[in-house]
C-alpha cells in the first residue's frame, strides 16, 4: 500500500476501541477511504483489533457493501426490486449491460464504471430506478441511461484535470491543511474529489 | 396579505433526485430578493399526494396549495405571483388526468383525502431537521407524560390496551413484547429500532425516518423507559444515506434539548441512543441476525429460544421494534389507548402504512385504517391501473408474502385476512400487477431474491431456494416438466417447515400463493409452452417458433 493511504488507515483505526464489536464500523470506514478493501487493509484491521484474519474476511465477504477488489470510479446500480422489476427494470439492466459492456459485479477495463444490481433503494414511486454514484435517476429508459453516461464521462474528464494538478503538487490526504493550501494554489478546492485521491493518483 | 406563509419544499430522496434542493435554494434567494418578510421557506418530508414521480413538490401553507414539477426557473414567477400577490401559478398546479380538472389543494385530491394519517402525521408538515417544529406540533409531549406522570407498568398497560401490534412483519402485540422485556431482571437491557427495511417494494420506513425522525426517537425513548433500558440502538440500512443523516441530526438535537442523556426532564431516567449502519444484507432485518450484525459478526440468525427478550445484544435482554411501531407509540401515549383502539378492525388496531407501487396511477405511501378494502386502496386512492389495463393481482408483504388475485377486491387489509389468503401484511409493501405481468415470473423473481439473500446457515433454506429457483427458471424458459408443480409443492413445504428463521419459513409464500391462484398460468407454461401474459421472452408469441429445448 502507498504510504499516504496506510497512514490514513492507521489514523482511522486509532479512533476505534480495540474490540471485536468495532469490526464492521472500522471496515466501513476503511472502505470509504480506500474505495475497496485490499488484503493488506484487512490484515491491518485484524492485527489492530486482535481478531483472527479469517473472522475479518468472514465479515467482509458476508455483507454486500464490502468489496475486496478495486472498484470503478463511478458506481452504477440498477434496481431490481419488485416495483422496478414489474415496471421494466430488467430491460433497463440489459441496456445498461450493453452500454457499459460489463455484467453485474464487474468493472470496466478503464476502471470508469462498476455495475451492480440492487434490490430496492426505497424510491419505488420512480421505478424503474438507476443510481449513479448514489444519485437516483428515476423512470429510467435505455436512451436516458445513454445520456447519463455521457454526462458522467464529461465530469470524468474535468476530474482528470484536477488529478493532474494534484500530482504536480504531490497533494497528500484530503482535508489536511496542506491539501487545502495546495489545492488553493492550483486555483481550485474541490472537496468531492477527496475520496478519489488514491485511485486518482494511481490512475494518472 | 402579510399573513405568515410557510413554503415546504419536499426534501425526501425521490424529490431530491429531481432537484428539489435547487428549488429550495432558489426560493430562499428569490424571497430574500423580493423582500417578502412574511414568507418562510422550509424543507419537509413527502407531502403525501402520491405524485412523487412528478416532483419536485412544493406546498404553500396554511392554504395547502401544492405545486408539482417545480424548476428553479419557475421560482421568480411563483414567488412574485403567488407569495407576493396571492395569485397561484396555474400551470404548475395538479391537473387530474381523468377529468382535466385543476386541483390546487393537496387536501382535496383523492389520494390524500381518503387517508388517515397517524404514523405519517407530521410528514410533509414540519422540517425534519428542526426539533422546534416537531415540538410545536405536540412532539415530545408524550415523552413528558410517560416519564413524569406514568410508571413503566402504566405505559405498558396503555400500549397493551391500545392493541398496537408490531409493524415490522409478524404483528406481535407491542405491549406484550414490552411486558416480557420489563419482567426480565438484568443489570443492563437494550432497545433497538429496526430500520433495516430490506423488503423490495417497501419504502415507508425510509420515508418516516426522512420526514419525521423525532417521532421514532421519541418512541424509542418511551420504549426504553417502559422496559427499563438505558441504551437504545437504531439499526439503519446503509442504502438510506439521507435517513442516516436526518436521524443523526435528530439525535443530536434531542440531546441538546435534554430528551436524551442523564436525568431526562428531571425524571431521573437516563437514556442514550446509538446509531448503527447496516452493511447490506436482507437477512439482518431478522432480529437475531440484526443483533449479530450490531456485534460486528456475520449477520446470521440463530435459533430461538432464547428470545432476544431474554438474551439478545451482548447477551443482555433486548427488545426490538420496527420504525412504524415506534412512531405510533407517541400518538398512543399522547392521545390515549381508547382513541387508538377505536381505529382499525377488530383484531388489527390503528392504521397501516402501505407503499403503493407497480402498475398503478398514483404511487406513494398510503396510510389507511386497518381493514380498509383493497379496492378502496387501489382504485379510490391509487387511481387504478394505467394505460387502460386490467388489475390482475396485488403482491403484499414482499418476498415473505404472496399475491392476492383481483377477484378478491373487497379483502380488508389487516393481519388476519391477508394471512388467510396465503399472503401477509408484512412491512406493508404493496406492488400492483396488471395483465401484462406473468405470475410465474413473479414467483421466479422473488425466489431469485431470497436465494441470493439466504445466509446459507441452514440447509432447507440454502438448498431449497436454489432448487425452487431452478425449477421456476426452467418453467419460464419453456423447459418445464409435468412433474414440476408437484416437486415445487414438495420443496416449498419442506423449506417452510424446516428453515431456521423467518426468511426460509416464509420464502415459499410467493410460490404457493401463485400456484394456488394462478395454476393455469404454470400449466400453460409447462404444457403449452406459452406465457399467457406474454412476458417470458422465450415463450412470447414472436419467439415461440424458435424455442430450443
Ligand atoms: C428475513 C427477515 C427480514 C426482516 N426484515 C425486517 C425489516 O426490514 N424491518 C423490520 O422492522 N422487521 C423485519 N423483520 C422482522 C423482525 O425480525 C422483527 O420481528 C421486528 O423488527 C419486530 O418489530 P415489531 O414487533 O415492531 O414489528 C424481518 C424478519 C425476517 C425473518
Ligand atoms: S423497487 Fe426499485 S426502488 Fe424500490
Amino acid at each position: 500500500m502507498e504510504d499516504i493511504v496506510a497512514l490514513r488507515l492507521e489514523e482511522t483505526l486509532r479512533r476505534y476501541p480495540k474490540s471485536r464489536s468495532s469490526l464492521i464500523p472500522v471496515i466501513q470506514d476503511a472502505q470509504s477511504i480506500l474505495g475497496y478493501l485490499p488484503r493488506e487493509a484487512l490484515l491491518k484491521v485484524a492485527d489492530y483489533l486482535g481478531v483472527p484474519a479469517s473472522a475479518v474476511y468472514g465479515v467482509a465477504t458476508f455483507y454486500a457493501q464490502f468489496h475486496l477488489t478495486p472498484r470503478g470510479r463511478h458506481q452504477v446500480k440498477v434496481c431490481q426490486g419488485t416495483a422496478c422489476h414489474v415496471r421494466g427494470g430488467r430491460s433497463v439492466l440489459e441496456a445498461v449491460k450493453t452500454e457499459l459492456g460489463i455484467g453485474p459485479g464487474e468493472t470496466t477495463a478503464d476502471r470508469k464504471f462498476t455495475l451492480e444490481r440492487v434490490a430496492c433503494v426505497g424510491s419505488c414511486s420512480l421505478a424503474p430506478v438507476v443510481l449513479v454514484d448514489d444519485r437516483i435517476h428515476g423512470s429510467m429508459t435505455p436512451e436516458k441511461f445513454r445520456k447519463l453516461t455521457q454526462v458522467s464521462a464529461a465530469k470524468e474528464r474535468a476530474r482528470h484535470r484536477v488529478f493532474r494538478i494534484r500530482m504536480v503538487f504531490k497533494i497528500p490526504a484530503a482535508d489536511t491543511p496542506l491539501f487545502k493550501k495546495n489545492a488553493a494554489c492550483a486555483g481550485k478546492v474541490i472537496p468531492e474529489t477527496a475520496p478519489y485521491s488514491f485511485t486518482g493518483l494511481r490512475q494518472v | 396579505m402579510n399573513q405568515p406563509i410557510t413554503v415546504f419544499v419536499c426534501a425526501e430522496t425521490p424529490c431530491l433526485s429531481m432537484g428539489s434542493d435547487d428549488v429550495f435554494e432558489a426560493l430562499k434567494a428569490e424571497v430574500a430578493r423580493q423582500k417578502l418578510t412574511n414568507v418562510n421557506i422550509e424543507i419537509s418530508g413527502c407531502h403525501g399526494h402520491g405524485l412523487c414521480n412528478h416532483g419536485p413538490s412544493v406546498v404553500v401553507e396554511p392554504e395547502g396549495v401544492f405545486y408539482l414539477g417545480v424548476r428553479p426557473e419557475d421560482v421568480p414567477e411563483l414567488v412574485g405571483s403567488h407569495l407576493r400577490d396571492g395569485r397561484p401559478v396555474e400551470r404548475l398546479l395538479y391537473q387530474e388526468k381523468a377529468t382535466g380538472k385543476i386541483i390546487p389543494h393537496y387536501r382535496e385530491i383523492n389520494f390524500y383525502k381518503k387517508q388517515q394519517r397517524l404514523i405519517l402525521r407530521n410528514c410533509g408538515r414540519i422540517n425534519p431537521e428542526k426539533i422546534d417544529q416537531y415540538i410545536n406540533v405536540g412532539g415530545y409531549r408524550a415523552l413528558a407524560k410517560a416519564l413524569l406522570e406514568m410508571t413503566p407498568i402504566q405505559v405498558i398497560e396503555e400500549v397493551k390496551r391500545s392493541g398496537l401490534r408490531g409493524r415490522g412483519g409478524a404483528g406481535f402485540p407491542t405491549g406484550r413484547k414490552w411486558e416480557f422485556g420489563y419482567n426480565v431482571l438484568s443489570d443492563k437491557k437494550y432497545v433497538i429500532c429496526n430500520a433495516d427495511e430490506g423488503d423490495p417494494g417497501a419504502f415507508m420506513d425510509r420515508s418516516v425516518l426522512e420526514a419525521d425522525p423525532h417521532a421514532v426517537v421519541e418512541g424509542l425513548i418511551i420504549a426504553g423507559y417502559a422496559i427499563g433500558a438505558n441504551d437504545g440502538y437504531v439499526y439503519l440500512r446503509a442504502e438510506y444515506p439521507l435517513a442516516v443523516k436526518r436521524v443523526s441530526i435528530a439525535l443530536e438535537q434531542a440531546r441538546e434539548k435534554g430528551f436524551l442523556g442523564m436525568d431526562i426532564l428531571g425524571s431521573g431516567f437516563n437514556f442514550n441512543i446509538h446509531m448503527k449502519e447496516g452493511a447490506g444484507a436482507f437477512v439482518c432485518g431478522e432480529e437475531t441476525a440484526l443483533i449479530a450484525s450490531i456485534e460486528s459478526l456475520r449477520g446470521m440468525p440463530r435459533p430461538r429460544p432464547p428470545y432476544p427478550a431474554q438474551s439478545g445484544l451482548f447477551g443482555k435482554p433486548t427488545t426490538i421494534n420496527n420504525v412504524k411501531t415506534l412512531a405510533s407509540v407517541p400518538a398512543v401515549i399522547d392521545r390515549g389507548a381508547d382513541w387508538f383502539a377505536g381505529i382499525g378492525s377488530e383484531k388489527s388496531k390503528g392504521t397501516t402504512v402501505l407503499a403503493l407501487s407497480g402498475k398503478i396511477v398514483n404511487s406513494g405511501l398510503v396510510e389507511v385504517p386497518m381493514g380498509t378494502s383493497l379496492s378502496t386502496i387501489i382504485f379510490d386512492i391509487g387511481g387504478g391501473i394505467p394505460d387502460g389495463r386490467r388489475l390482475k393481482a396485488v403482491q403484499t408483504g414482499g418476498p415473505s408474502g404472496g399475491c392476492i388475485p383481483a377477484r378478491f377486491p373487497d379483502t380488508p387489509v389487516d393481519y388476519e385476512t391477508l394471512s388467510l389468503l396465503g399472503s401477509i401484511l408484512g412491512s406493508g409493501g404493496m406492488v400492483v400487477m396488471d395483465d401484462t405481468t406473468c405470475m410465474v415470473e413473479v414467483a421466479r423473481y422473488f425466489l431469485s431474491f431470497t436465494q441470493a439473500e439466504s445466509c446459507g446457515k441452514c440447509v432447507p433454506c440454502r438448498l431449497g431456494t436454489k432448487q425452487m429457483l431452478e425449477i421456476l427458471t426452467r418453467i419460464t424458459r419453456g423447459r418445464g416438466k409435468e412433474s414440476d408443480i408437484d416437486t415445487l409443492y414438495d420443496i416449498a413445504r419442506t423449506v417452510k417447515e424446516c428453515s431456521l428463521c423467518g426468511l426460509g419459513q416464509t420464502c415459499p409464500n410467493p410460490v404457493l400463493s401463485t400456484l394456488s391462484y394462478f395454476r393455469d398460468e404454470y400449466e400453460a407454461h409447462i404444457k403449452k409452452k406459452n406465457c399467457p401474459a406474454n412476458q417470458c421472452r422465450p415463450l412470447s408469441r414472436k419467439a415461440s417458433a424458435t424455442v430450443k429445448s
